[in-house]
């Protein structure tokens, strides 16, 4: 540090200095984008004669069927997503860190599929759910089945068990290697020390490990919720066209050859983002609860790092 | 470790191959599609096998190559980016306590959060002009 000028080493400028190119290209490219899509949905379009800025689009919504019907099923599917893709993920973490050497390659296997691009994976759903899919194709070879029809249809049907189905399989190993990664950090102490003091795999489970779970997996858990109810590839290719979930129905409406639905689309998109800020809201407003913990962890691991003390 | 009891440490197992072939099996229809000629609906398997398709991955005609190529410098040249700009903002907010930690947190975490279709669904007038219609941008988007 000496080497720097002596201006550098102002904590306050170091700390602008580092934050500087990160904030820049935030409110370049993300906040303009917000800017832009909130000004449009409010019928901001220079290029139409007869616009005035209005919350009709926002009115509309309220009244449009496509809407009501495209938010419950964004919720629901974004919301089943996650709940699934937390129980098997830190249910795999748990199973995992129970294997002996053969951890690593599993671990590696596993997560495997995070390199697959949601494209992909949805038409690897396709091929695998669809009613020419190949379970379709068991179904019929063990004899349930004896028409592609007869098969139910788990591609573009009205609940959206083949979306659900995508984001569960690419998101579970995301939430397990989150899982892992705060299992790895000394919990294998306090396992003993709970052990020590008498409490069962039940209670270890139940009071150890879990607390030490919650905060991050807590956090994948909302980008897991935030990526689902706000990407349109996966229901775009899986879903139908009616009813759609949000994305899709902002998209239709961004690309409809009609300018006036324009503002309608843009609202669609501004009730998407403040949907997944509602989702962190809620998460940060759990968070001090679920963070106590941490600081508990983080104070009595102060005194062993500090040489010995004890 | 010493006291993990066998049927534990089958159940761990049989639970690990489980997650394993769930992983696994979506990618099965994917790769045998891959090889397969026109695969009828009850066969399991492929009734015959083709390398039509890797071939085209490979022949010129297609650009395939080219594309990957592309694909992995615009990935590579992204990853470095954003290590040399992401990596000194999360030194700052968690070496530092300072004033308006909570929003510049925020800040950095509102892109992940909030879907790059709702911020870029808006293309500027001048680009409009550029392509000339209105939904070529979200068209492109959509291929």
């Amino acid at each position: 540090m000496s080497g720097l000028p002596r201006w550098v080493r102002h904590r306050r400028v170091r700390i602008g200095l580092l934050l500087a190119p990160a904030l820049s290209v935030v409110a370049v490219f993300f906040l303009a984008g917000v800017v832009q899509a909130v000004a449009q949905s409010l019928g901001y379009q220079p290029y139409l004669p007869g616009q005035r800025l209005s919350l009709d689009a926002y009115r509309a919504l309220g009244t449009d069927p496509a809407v009501r019907a495209s938010l419950v099923l964004t919720t629901r599917v974004a919301g089943v997503s996650t709940a699934a893709s937390v129980v098997l993920g830190v249910g795999a973490a748990l199973v995992i860190r129970g294997l002996g050497r053969s951890r690593r390659w599993v671990t590696a296997a596993f997560a495997a599929n995070l390199a697959v691009p949601h494209l992909v994976g949805a038409l690897a759903m396709l091929l695998l759910l669809a009613q020419s899919g190949l379970l379709s194709r068991l179904a019929a070879a063990v004899g349930l089945t004896s028409t592609p029809a007869g098969f139910p249809a788990l591609t573009a049907d009205r609940f959206g068990v083949a979306i659900i189905a995508e984001y569960v399989w690419k998101e579970t190993p995301f939430l397990a290697l989150i899982a892992l990664a705060a299992l790895g950090r000394g919990i294998s102490d306090l396992q003993g020390a709970a052990r020590v003091l008498g409490a069962g795999r039940g209670r270890r489970l139940w009071h150890v490990t879990l607390p030490l779970l919650a905060p991050p997996v807590g956090a994948g858990a909302v980008l897991v919720f935030a990526f689902a109810a706000g990407s349109y590839e996966v229901p775009y290719l899986l879903g139908r066209p009616y009813p759609a979930t949000l994305p899709v129905v902002a998209l239709q409406g961004a690309t409809a050859a009609d300018l006036t639905e324009r503002p309608e689309a843009m609202a669609v998109a501004v009730l998407i983002a403040v949907l997944s800020g509602a989702v962190v809201a809620l998460y940060l407003a759990v968070l001090p609860r679920a963070g106590g913990h941490r600081h508990e962890r983080d104070e009595r691991e102060q005194p062993r790092s500090a040489g010995g003390s004890r | 470790m010493s006291a993990v009891d066998a049927p534990a440490r089958a159940g761990r197992r049989a639970a690990a191959a489980l997650l394993l072939a769930g992983a696994l099996l979506p990618i099965v229809p994917l790769v045998l599609w891959s090889v397969s000629a026109p695969w009828r609906h009850p066969a399991l398997v492929p009734q015959q096998t083709t390398l039509r398709g890797l071939r085209l991955l490979v022949d010129p005609r297609t650009d395939i190559l080219r594309g990957l190529a592309g694909s992995m410098g615009i990935g590579a040249a992204v990853a470095v980016l954003v290590c040399l700009i992401g990596l000194p903002a999360g030194y700052a907010v968690g070496r530092y306590r300072f004033r308006g930690r909570g929003v510049v947190q925020f800040l950095l975490l509102a892109p992940v959060i909030v879907p790059g279709l709702a911020v870029t669904l808006a293309p500027g007038d001048e680009e409009r002009e550029q392509c000339g219609q209105p939904e070529s941008r979200g068209a492109a988007g959509a291929a």
